[in-house]
Order: C-alpha cells, then sequence, then structure tokens
C-alpha cells in the first residue's frame, strides 16, 4: 500500500528486541524483495553517508538531495543485482552515488559553474579541515593516514579525480601535467592508498 | 607499450570515475578478459570507497525520504530473473546514455489502449474520447517537467520494453512532482465499504493523485471511478481498476475550478457522469 509518509510507529520492534541490528546487506536482501519497510530503514543507515559523499562534490545542498534520491530509487529498483559476493553494500552503495555525482557533474554546466563559485584550492581535500567536522569516524582517520603517504602529485591527483569530480584529462589541465602521468599516478596513488589501508579482495 | 599496458594504467582512474565514457568502454573490454586487471579495479573501487566514507555526513532534508518512500511504492524493481545482458558489473556501472524515455512516456500502453477503446466506444463519447486522448500529452508533460528528479528510475527504465512498466514510470514521475510542489497538500478520508483514501494534491501544478488503502476488491465488471466535482458539476479525472494492486493514480486533466474530489462505483470502462453515490469525497481546499 502506497503511503507517502512511512508510518511512525511500526509494530515491528514493540516486542521484538529493542537492539536488533540488521546489517545493510540483510536490508538489501529484503529490498530486493520488495520491503518497503527495509527500504527505509537501509535508507536511514545510509542516507548521511550517502549525502555527505555527493554534497562533497557538487556543493549545492539541493541538487545533491536530487541526485541523493536518483541514487536511492537505482537503489530500489537494482537491489536484485546486488551481488554480495563482489563487495558489502555501503561499497555498491557509494559507488553508485559517487558515480551519479560525477554524471551530474559531467551531464551539466555545474562544473564550470562551479570552478568559478568556489576555486580549485577549496577541494583540497576535506581532512585537512578536521576540526570543523562534525563526525570524525574512523575511516577518516584511516584515509588522513594513509593520504600523507602520497607524494604531492599523487595526493592531488587522487583528490580531484574523487572528490572534485574531475576526469583525468581535467586533473592534467588543473596540474599542468600531462595526462599520460595524471593516468599514471592515479594508479600508484590508488595502489599506494589500498596497500596503506590494507584494502584487499 | 602495448594497448593492454596502456589500457591496464586506467584501472585507477576508472576507480575513482575519472575516465571518459569512450575510455571507460574500452577498459570494461579488457577487464573482461583479464581477471588480474578486474581484481585490481574490485581493490581499487574498494579504496575509493574508504575516500567516499570519510566525507562528513550530512542529514538529508525530511522530504526526501517522505518523497523516496511514496515514490519507490510506485515504482517496479527489477526482478532477479531478469536477463543482465552479460554485463559483468552491476548496476551501478549501467552506461547512462539516454536521459529519458519520452517517446515511451507519449504512448499509452496496449492496457491503456484497450481502455481507450472501450471509452470512445460510444459516439456520444466523444468528448470522454478526446479527454484520455489528451492524457499521453499530459505525461509527456509532466515527465519532462519531472526529468530532473527522475533521471536515475528513467535511466534504468530504458532496459524495459515493457510499456506498462513505462506508464507506471510516467505516473511515478508525476506523482514525485506533486509530491514535491513547495504547496502539495494532502488529505485522508475514510472510504465508506472500508478503508481509506488519501489526495495529495498542488494548487500551482493543478493535479491531483489519489490512493487507497484497503479498499474492497471490486468484481470484474466494476471499477473506481474518480471525479472532480465544482460548480460545473462532475468531470471524471479517470479509473481504478478495483484489484489490490493498482491502489492509486495521479488525476486526468487539472484541478480547474473544482472543489473536491469524489469516488464512486461504476460500471467496467467508467460512466460518463456519475451513477452512484460517492463512497468518498475530499475537499481540494
Amino acid at each position: 500500500m502506497l503511503r507517502l509518509v512511512p508510518s511512525p510507529s511500526e509494530p515491528d520492534g514493540e516486542f521484538s528486541s529493542a537492539v536488533e541490528v540488521t546489517s545493510k546487506e540483510e536490508l538489501l536482501r529484503r529490498v530486493a524483495g520488495g520491503d518497503q519497510a527495509a527500504f527505509g530503514r537501509l535508507y536511514d543507515d545510509v542516507a548521511p553517508r550517502v549525502l555527505g559523499l555527493i554534497r562533497r562534490l557538487l556543493i549545492d545542498h539541493a541538487q545533491s538531495e536530487e541526485v541523493a534520491q536518483e541514487v536511492f530509487l537505482e537503489i530500489w529498483q537494482n537491489a536484485s543485482r546486488f551481488d554480495e559476493n563482489k563487495g558489502g553494500a555501503a561499497t555498491w552503495i557509494l559507488t553508485m552515488a559517487h558515480r551519479r555525482a560525477v554524471d551530474r557533474i559531467r551531464s551539466s554546466q555545474s562544473s564550470r559553474d562551479r570552478d568559478t563559485k568556489v576555486g580549485i584550492r577549496d577541494f583540497a581535500p576535506e581532512y585537512d579541515h578536521v576540526s570543523e567536522a562534525v563526525e570524525v569516524t574512523i575511516e577518516h582517520e584511516r584515509v588522513k593516514q594513509a593520504m600523507a603517504r602520497l607524494t604531492d602529485l599523487q595526493r592531488q591527483a587522487v583528490s580531484l579525480a574523487y572528490y572534485g569530480g574531475y576526469s583525468h584529462s581535467e586533473v592534467a589541465a588543473l596540474l599542468k601535467v600531462p595526462i599520460g602521468t595524471v593516468k599514471t599516478r592515479l594508479r600508484d596513488g590508488m595502489i599506494r592508498l589500498r596497500d596503506e589501508m590494507g584494502v584487499a579482495s | 607499450m602495448t594497448d593492454r599496458d596502456e589500457l591496464h594504467l586506467l584501472t585507477g582512474a576508472y576507480a575513482l570515475n575519472a575516465l571518459s565514457d569512450s575510455e571507460r568502454a574500452d577498459l570494461e573490454i579488457y577487464l573482461a578478459e583479464s581477471e588480474e586487471a578486474r581484481t585490481e579495479v574490485t581493490e581499487l573501487s574498494d579504496t575509493a570507497v574508504m575516500l567516499g566514507l570519510a566525507s562528513t555526513p550530512v542529514a538529508p532534508s525530511p522530504e526526501l525520504k517522505s518523497n523516496l518512500m511514496a515514490l519507490i511504492a510506485a515504482t517496479p524493481q527489477l526482478t532477479a530473473a531478469t536477463p543482465s545482458g552479460g554485463r559483468t558489473d552491476a548496476a551501478p556501472r549501467l552506461a547512462a546514455v539516454a536521459p529519458l524515455p519520452e517517446a515511451h512516456a507519449a504512448s499509452p500502453s496496449a492496457a491503456e489502449q484497450e481502455k481507450i477503446h472501450r471509452i470512445a466506444a460510444g459516439p456520444a463519447e466523444a468528448r470522454a474520447q478526446a479527454r484520455w486522448y489528451r492524457r499521453p500529452l499530459t505525461l509527456l508533460v509532466a515527465a519532462a517537467a519531472a526529468a530532473a528528479l527522475f533521471a536515475g528510475g528513467a535511466i534504468a527504465g530504458q532496459q524495459f520494453s515493457d510499456s506498462s512498466y513505462q506508464q507506471a514510470m510516467a505516473e511515478a514521475a508525476t506523482l514525485a512532482e506533486l509530491t514535491a510542489a513547495s504547496d502539495v497538500e494532502r488529505s485522508v478520508s475514510d472510504v465508506s465499504g472500508g478503508g481509506t483514501a488519501t489526495l495529495v494534491w498542488s494548487e500551482s501544478m493543478q493535479r491531483s493523485a489519489m490512493m487507497f488503502d484497503g479498499l474492497p476488491d471490486l468484481s470484474g465488471d466494476r471499477v473506481y471511478q474518480l471525479w472532480y466535482l465544482g460548480d460545473e458539476g462532475a468531470v471524471s479525472a479517470g479509473i481504478v481498476q478495483g484489484s489490490s494492486d493498482s491502489d492509486w493514480r495521479v488525476l486526468e486533466g487539472s484541478m480547474g475550478g473544482a472543489s473536491a474530489v469524489g469516488v464512486t462505483v461504476e460500471p467496467q470502462g467508467g460512466s460518463e457522469q456519475p451513477t452512484t453515490e460517492p463512497i468518498v469525497v475530499i475537499d481540494e481546499t
């Protein structure tokens, strides 16, 4: 049944354990089966992360919410395609969110507008302003430490590409280095980050 | 350096979504044949997710969730059985080539065609016919207007040839636009005979949508019919088949001078004017 506003008091939880924890993967499986309540819970779990990442790229809050809506709709539609063997739910969702934010930048003039508005130096990675952050996460610390191990050029290229949503050719123009150099720096930088953070499949 | 070496250098940029569409396509072909490259891309993509997790979380507006809950209730899902066309990767990597299924949204589904013909059967019902034929155009406009809001869903919709799916998407787009309107209002009312009806409308959009919850299923020869009610009398605003899986719809036409929306039970195909007492009337004020 369609409800415009999710029912605030689902009977669920009334008698079951108050500290019931359901993994995002399990929630995604339920969403794949059409469970709207599970979708609501998954949304509550990950929406601030998703929106935080998208807004990091798009800057504009209203536009970021639009893209977040697209992402969550895509989650709803494609939940059955989620394959746990290829990674966790957070990986699947955040990868999608980053891709959609980049799509939005590329498909509109927003990247150009954004450049003139904020200027390139504002894309300095967020971990530099950690004191302003509302929430300091473990991931944040790990990324900060790993980033410190990169060369300047690697760090700048990776930051501009990931947090700025720039293509490698744009990164090359911004950093005034050849595209070939950017390609290798992006790969070397990511491999270094992978090793520093102990990410392995 | 060989082409393969060139391509292999792109794994980092790929994980960061920093490739052009054509380079991405080239690399995906290479990934399909190189397990080593696939492993590297997977690991670097996971690493990129770590960068994403390091961003400061931002609390979304409450509207985002309420819009989404309304949207998903009206949006069909891909089933696990849907062939993936042999793609090696999951949905996020599906290329977003065409923005909107406008052409599809403009053509009524087979069921809709049938409905149109049924309704247009009587020669005296020329006006009703015109009204029903106007419908796809209205949907087209709504779909275009909701483009930005609904791009994600529309892109996925490209994979479907099913026109009823397109129809559902177009209606869902209108519903999404309605619920996102700055002046959206809603009103819930009990329905005589059981269940509730929720009317959502926007004065600025001049559109309304009706949602039924728990209404009795009707037998095959009767339908629920929606009416705009005003000084001019009752104007048909569409039909809801009395089955549980089609329990909402965007009303036909615009609000105009109507001050309320009513629902009656009518013979299959609908009536020109109400032939029974309304089971619910909701004021649009």
